[in-house]
């Protein structure tokens, strides 16, 4: 048996990661299950001048004086998941033309942040019994990876096999279809199939399996998303509402319905919180609010052979 | 350097929500009625022959306002879909939560059947009657009188009504939305009309055309009025106490934004504060200008003296249609145009309030079901995003609704459903007073606006506990004989609260049910310490 807490998309935000790390102690979990997507998306430069600090996001301008200050904003960049840096406006006018740079200091701050974070798990979880397993999404840089490869106390599950409980095996894989932002992580749709399909032929029994994989199956009411223009905008219909498009992996659909796993854990499309059943397997996507610092997640509970219940939460 | 430059942005996905800040204000607007106090004034000058309504808007703004802020600082502390269903789930308990979502849910539901019916059965008969008087067809005098009485008509309208709003609401996630805002147009359009007719012709013309058109002077009606009545019609104090609350009443709506708060774009803190806060703060410039007007073009004793006979089914009134503006606007400026876009608008407001009381209820329906109170298969949407099961049921309680509300006296109870409604809102205000006090970790985790103190004291309790004894008081009110007109009824009050006992009932049974399959609903209420 093993209850766990699921998440996902947290893209950044470290608001949303230290609820991520206490739901084991709220929900009093045996395993935490992070699905991808951790890593944020800009970086807001917090101008210094004269002991001043200044920087815009969310749409104002705010300034500080004070350590307090200071704090309260980078806790509030941090919040939205964008990662702080504090510079002078010339250096930062230096950096934005070029791309280069910084790509390079997205990377060092991206890495500074989820570091600060494996500390953060460790330092509150360490003496809980619980297991943090922590994947990478399409969005994630590849470097990252190491990073969690190198941590001691979080599991690290992309491309494996790992054994939530004696009865059952999960396999995750955090890539996804070709998106149209042709991220790190997009794969055509033949080496998503290849890449499960090597992972389930290592499994001792898959239909006791929980696929962790990132991108939800093909055509369910997980994968609906936005349909875009070639602007990467959404495409509104006539009616006056976004049209909305099955952006799912269809290699993952053949695989569950042949495979016909006992649980699905998905994510990816912020939108589409909810959960289905593909045959006798069950697929949830909590969805991703974490732009308002909610952390959407499901909770479950496994016994031998079945799902004894989930429960999606939003903390 | 812009300031949009300001900030690196990396190549990576992104994310939409569906309905902006300024829809969720239009769509609060359309759930309030801009142009519904047109028609309802005449039945409150009945009721309440000595209350200057004028007065009653102003006075009833900075009232509202408590409430409106309670409602503002909750979504902008918890903005998650289901509203009061979250706040008083979280902060006091899950069963309480659910049994105050519930009391506004049947009441928001009943609504959705009867609206269409009072279309049906009063508003097209005005309709009628004023093209009758602008083309000279008696024709449409008798038709209208038909309408008026025919309730198997009445039911057959109001079924298409829900069926039409439910395939709206299947249609799309946000065809209701784009609905309403059309509603809203058109009855924005009509309302200026209205008000620019008013101010433009006054009660001089009235009266003079009333005279010229239907042989009616005005002077006598008012006269013949107050020797029955044994008293002359003016303003009281006291009256306009009474109508205080009446016009209260007229504010519902303001909230619904916060039952699909997580469907709003932007800051909450600043979305809900143009929701909210914008719509209770506009609706009551607009219907202080449309009293007013009104007062101006037919006069407070007219409108009195004529809804008094109307509602007394005293044979000394003549007028062909219920003395609404809806159709005295024909007198007061005979031409097609104010014939048919008074009452059209009218009738498109209580449309509009299916849709909105439609919408509404089922973000509630979705958010029970996603918490195991309902069956999970009511979470079921479609490709297109519409959480269809929950509309579908909708559908069935909004026709049950209408055959409840037309053919029986079950729903006999509606008569009491703002005293209902307003104990469900002390609810509410008690949480907000309350909330952070006994929920520390989310009023900390809030938003700065939430966490606004005066004298040490967080405002929230303040205002909030300003609310719990308002709100009581209004609800106590709407039962009162000098409101209702008739004595209390004890099984209507008994009836409202077991609504309220019977969804806390409920609740607990669906807990035990669910726990005896080992399912632990109290992990739904629990929040997550951001530090």
């Amino acid at each position: 048996m093993v209850f766990f807490f699921y998440t996902t998309d947290i893209h950044g935000s470290e608001t949303c990661f230290i609820k991520f790390v206490n739901a084991a102690l709220v929900y009093r979990v045996d395993a935490l299950i992070m699905g991808g997507d951790i890593l944020g998306k800009t970086i807001t430069p917090i101008f210094k001048e004269n002991n001043k600090y200044t920087s815009y996001f969310l749409g104002e301008e705010h300034s500080a004086t004070t350590r307090e200050q200071l704090e309260n904003m980078i806790f509030q960049i941090r919040k939205v998941g964008s990662y702080e840096y504090i510079t002078t406006k010339e250096e930062w006018d230096d950096l934005l033309h070029n791309k280069e740079k910084c790509d390079q200091k997205f990377l060092e701050l991206a890495t500074h942040s989820v570091q600060r974070w494996l500390k953060i798990a460790e330092d509150k979880l360490k003496s809980a019994n619980v297991k943090v397993i922590i994947n990478t999404g399409n969005d994630d840089l590849p470097q990252i990876a190491q990073v969690l490869e190198k941590s001691g106390f979080v599991i690290y599950p992309n491309e494996k096999v790992l054994n939530l409980d004696q009865d059952h095996e999960m396999i995750s894989l955090g890539y996804s279809n070709i998106t149209p932002w042709k991220l790190p992580g997009d794969l055509p749709e033949s080496m998503l199939e290849e890449k499960i399909g090597a992972l389930v032929a290592k499994l001792k029994n898959v239909k006791n399996t929980v696929f962790n994989i990132h991108i939800p199956p093909y055509g369910c009411p997980l994968d609906q998303a936005p349909k875009l223009d070639k602007d990467l905008r959404p495409i509104v219909a006539s009616g006056g509402e976004v049209e909305m498009v099955s952006v799912g992996s269809t290699a993952l659909k053949a695989v569950i319905e042949k495979s016909q796993p006992l649980l699905g854990l998905h994510g990816h499309i912020h939108e589409a919180r909810g959960s289905c059943k593909i045959g006798r397997t069950l697929c949830i996507n909590p969805g991703s609010e974490y732009q308002r610092g909610i952390l959407n997640g499901a909770l479950v509970k496994l016994e031998k052979g079945k799902i004894k219940f989930h429960l999606l939460v939003s903390g | 350097m812009t300031k949009s430059e300001e900030v690196y942005v990396r190549q990576a996905s992104g994310l939409i929500r569906a309905v902006s800040s300024k829809e969720a204000l239009i769509f609060n607007l359309v759930g309030m009625g801009i142009v519904i106090n047109i028609f309802w004034i005449y039945w409150a000058s009945a009721a309440y022959p000595d209350a200057n309504l004028v007065v009653t808007t102003l006075t009833t703004l900075p009232l509202n306002a408590i409430f409106a802020y309670t409602y503002w600082m909750l979504s902008t502390a918890m903005p998650r879909t289901g509203g009061d269903y979250i706040y008083v789930g979280r902060i006091l308990h899950p069963s309480l939560g659910f049994a105050t979502n519930f009391v506004f849910f049947v009441i928001m539901m009943s609504w959705i059947g009867w609206f269409p019916a009072v279309v049906m059965s009063e508003v097209t008969p005005i309709l009628l009657a004023n093209l009758g008087i602008v083309t000279g067809d008696k024709g449409y005098f008798s038709l209208a009188q038909s309408l008026s009485t025919n309730m198997n008509l009445a039911f057959i309208f109001s079924v298409i009504i829900v069926i039409l709003v439910t395939a709206i609401m299947l249609y799309s996630p946000k065809a209701p939305i784009k609905v309403a805002l059309a509603i809203f147009a058109y009855c924005a359009f009509a309302y200026i009309w209205f008000i620019a007719l008013n101010f433009m012709y006054g009660y001089g013309t009235f009266a003079t055309n009333l005279q010229t058109i239907w042989n009616v002077n005005a002077s006598d009606v008012v006269n013949l009025v107050q020797q029955k009545m044994g008293h002359a019609i003016a303003f009281s104090t006291e009256g306009t106490a009474i109508g205080l609350v009446y016009t209260m009443m007229s504010y519902i709506g303001y909230a619904n934004s916060s039952y699909y708060a997580s469907e709003v774009s932007g800051k909450p803190e600043k979305s809900q504060a143009l929701a909210i806060f914008g719509s209770a703060v506009i609706f009551s410039f607009i219907i202080f200008l449309l009293y007013s007007s009104m007062y101006y073009a037919y006069s407070h004793e007219f409108l009195v003296a004529a809804s008094w006979l109307s509602v007394n089914g005293d044979p000394a009134y003549t007028l062909p249609a219920i003395p609404s503006p809806a159709h005295l606007a024909v007198f007061l400026h005979p031409d097609l145009i104010t014939a048919v876009l008074i009452p059209s608008a009218v009738a498109l407001t209580m449309i509009g309030f299916a849709i909105t009381y439609f919408y509404t209820p089922i973000r509630m329906l979705f958010a029970w079901a996603f918490d195991r109170i309902f069956p999970s298969w009511v979470t079921g949407v479609t490709s297109r995003g519409v959480p269809r099961n929950a509309i579908l049921i909708g559908g069935v309680v909004g026709i049950i609704s209408a055959y409840l509300n037309i053919y029986t006296k079950v729903l006999a109870y509606i008569s009491y459903a703002n005293f209902g409604w307003w104990i469900a809102v002390a609810v509410v205000e008690l949480c907000g007073a309350v909330f952070p006090f006994v929920r520390k970790d989310i009023f900390e985790a809030s938003p700065g606006i939430v966490k606004i103190k005066a004298g040490g004291i967080p405002l929230i309790s303040i205002i909030s506990a300003i609310g719990i004894p308002l709100s009581l008081w209004v609800s106590y009110s709407t039962i009162l004989p000098s409101f209702t007109g008739f004595p209390i009824e004890p099984i209507y009050v008994v009836s409202m609260l077991f609504v309220f006992i019977g969804a806390f009932i409920y609740w607990w049974l669906a807990y035990l049910y669910q726990k005896r399959r080992g399912i632990p609903m109290e992990l739904l209420r629990k929040t997550l310490p951001p530090l």
